[in-house]
């Protein structure tokens, strides 16, 4: 009997075996390897001024609250919907007794969970960089690369920021890299009112 | 008053460690100090909401004339941290559409196509479990069409803040579809046709996955994963021709665990806006049964690619599947009936533009080109008995993406089948996601 084709032979075989096999063996030696130290709070609040505003000697912690009217005016300001109970963080950087930026810190839902990031402002209220403190979902979790994370260094004011013409997506992290942009319209929009009531 | 003596306290301490302590026994003494004075703020906290049940809108201050009400580092420790966020999460999506045949008005269709709710719980920082149940179609019964799963159910671990582990039942990380397939989220009111045909979205198996992210846009998953069950290939080729692999899916129930599977994926995002990767399937579908192949595989290989740019939204996904050592099943009875194919292919490219937004508002129209063929050649059979390898099946879809919001979208999009008009279709879409 003649046979149109026979695709498969059992050196394949062998080798899909063995690959198979090699598998299994680099799952368990992650597994085994992986860190037993634990981050998924990637940094704490000290740690993240130190970063985003090096040249400060003190932080000034600022009570911040809104009115109605005023919160409607930073959604205006930020092009976003303010969250209900919108309470950012806010750390004044002083230098020489100078003020020489902001440190915000605030939280956002990536997909279902929260998302909680640090961001630097200099005293003219331009952006000079995101950290992420804590993500608790691994889908999205792209957003701490440094390469997405740049895209906001430079840019002052919310309209400088939209989402994705300003700051591009990570394909798999949209709804992260959504919200985290968001969040920083928001901030900035806080720290153009902070500057502008000096 | 407590909180400025509670942080002095803290600071004295701090500064009246010994000499003849070690760096580490230092760091460690912060570490709990630090640890403590965040547990006296939260009680402090406390106190505070309960003297002060409401603020008094009057006493509100406005952020111009905020003052400073803290100069100490040490008391901006994890500040962000002190609110305890809810566990318990919930999420979802919808989509309805409708059908109309361009040749055939009479077998026009509409649907609530799917509806699901997803749902998660935070054990800790660490842990968490996230599942998402679909009904499809509306109504299910035994006298209906619809259907309830669970599309997802499982337990994911951060091992380290680079590398996270899942397991249970998951949507694997093949292509672009399979993981994110909220109708928000890809254009055209259907799900695109190789991500359908040839990566059977949405595939989820059971088993354990890993995934390691990295600063510089580097992302792999890995893992070990329940397979296909060959006894399931079906005898009539409808099934079969529509999905080859979601013709013999197990999708976690009752799902023979015999032969294994193992996947790995490769993504590159370090450019915003570009990523680029692929991914490799390897599984066993004979399950160890005594049936005609006991040795039969299944491969499955696939590249992507994705540039976003200003209003522009790019992408391309190829992929092939291969059974192996099937000759002996489609030289049985049943295999003569509906032989299984040798090979399976398809790949796509779509490109769409934001023409127009507004607020929540925005208009994305997009044209995307697919090729599919779920069976390219056949072997074991005898000579004259193969089946004749259909062309391929050559789409273009044309349409709009009309967003109400970003989480709401309506759609409109019309089918063109190059090479059977028969199947050229209009559609019409509501998607929503949560």
């Amino acid at each position: 009997m003649k046979f149109a084709k026979s695709f498969s032979s059992p050196p394949s075989r062998q080798r899909r075996q063995s690959l198979q096999a090699l598998g299994a063996l680099a799952m368990g030696m992650t597994t085994i390897m992986a860190e037993s130290a634990f981050a998924a709070v990637f940094m704490d609040m000290e740690q993240a001024q130190k970063i985003l505003c090096p040249s400060a000697d003190g932080f000034e912690l600022m009570s911040l609250s809104w009115d109605d009217s005023q919160l409607a005016s930073l959604a205006k300001l930020s092009d976003t919907r303010v969250p209900r109970h919108y309470s950012p963080k806010c750390w004044r950087a002083m230098a020489g007794g100078k003020v020489a930026g902001w440190v915000l810190s605030d939280r956002v839902v990536g997909k279902y969970d929260l998302i909680d990031y640090a961001a630097g402002f200099d005293a003219q209220g331009v952006a000079v960089g995101i950290e992420i403190l804590a993500y608790r979902e691994s889908h999205g979790a792209e957003i701490r690369q440094t390469g997405w994370r740049k895209q906001f260094v430079g840019k002052k004011g919310p309209a400088a920021m939209r989402f994705p013409d300003d700051i591009r997506n990570i394909s798999g992290a949209t709804l992260s890299c959504q919200h985290v942009t968001e969040g920083m319209q928001r901030l900035s929009a806080v720290v153009s009112l902070l500057i502008a009531g000096k | 008053m407590i909180k400025h003596t509670c942080i002095a306290a803290a600071v004295l301490l701090v500064a009246q460690v010994s000499y003849g302590q070690t760096n580490s026994d230092v760091a460690a003494e912060m570490k709990q100090l630090r640890d403590e004075l965040r547990q006296l703020r939260l009680e402090i906290q406390a106190l505070k909401t309960q003297q002060h049940p409401k603020a008094d809108p009057a006493s509100v201050a406005p952020v111009l004339a905020a003052p400073p009400v803290a100069t100490s580092a040490v008391a901006q420790t994890a500040a962000v941290q002190e609110a305890v966020p809810n566990a318990v999460s919930l999420f979802g999506y919808g989509e309805l559409n409708m059908t109309r045949p361009r040749h055939n008005i009479a077998d026009a269709v509409a649907t609530a196509r799917r509806g699901v709710l997803g749902f998660g719980y935070r054990f800790n920082d660490r842990t968490r479990f996230a599942a998402e149940l679909e009904i499809e179609n509306a109504v299910v019964s035994a006298g209906d069409q619809g259907e309830v799963a669970f599309e997802q159910l499982y337990v994911e671990h951060d091992i380290h803040e680079h590398l996270s582990a899942k397991m249970g039942l998951f949507l694997l990380p093949i292509g672009y579809m399979n993981e994110t397939h909220e109708p928000t989220r890809y254009m055209g009111v259907h799900r695109n046709l190789v991500e359908t045909a040839i990566i059977p979205t949405t595939w989820r198996e059971m088993g354990l996955g890993l995934r390691g992210t990295y600063d510089n846009g580097v992302r792999w998953d890995a893992g070990v994963v329940t397979s296909f069950d060959l006894t399931k290939w079906p005898t009539q080729s409808a099934q079969t021709k529509e999905s080859p692999l979601g013709a013999i899916h197990q999708e976690g129930q009752l799902a023979k665990a015999a032969s294994l599977a193992y996947y790995g994926v490769l993504n590159y995002d370090g450019i915003p806006g570009f990523n680029i990767g692929g991914s490799l399937f390897q599984g066993g579908i004979a399950q160890k049964q005594n049936i005609p192949s006991p040795h039969a595989s299944v491969t499955l290989t696939e590249v992507h690619t994705k540039w976003q740019v200003g209003a522009w939204d790019w992408v391309a996904l190829a992929t092939q599947g291969r059974f192996h050592d099937v000759s002996a099943f489609n030289a049985s009875a049943n295999g003569l009936n509906n032989p299984v194919p040798d090979q399976f292919r398809g790949w796509y490219t779509q490109a769409a533009y934001r023409l127009w937004r507004q607020g929540d508002y925005s208009l994305v129209p997009f044209a995307r080109y697919e090729r599919v063929n779920t069976a390219l050649s056949f072997s074991g059979l005898p000579v004259g008995l193969a089946p004749a390898v259909e062309p391929d099946t050559r789409v273009w879809t044309m349409g709009a993406n009309f967003y109400l919001h970003p989480q709401v979208v309506l759609k409109l999009d019309t089918q063109r089948y190059l090479n059977n008009s028969a199947f050229d279709r209009l559609n019409l879409g509501l998607g929503f996601h949560y």
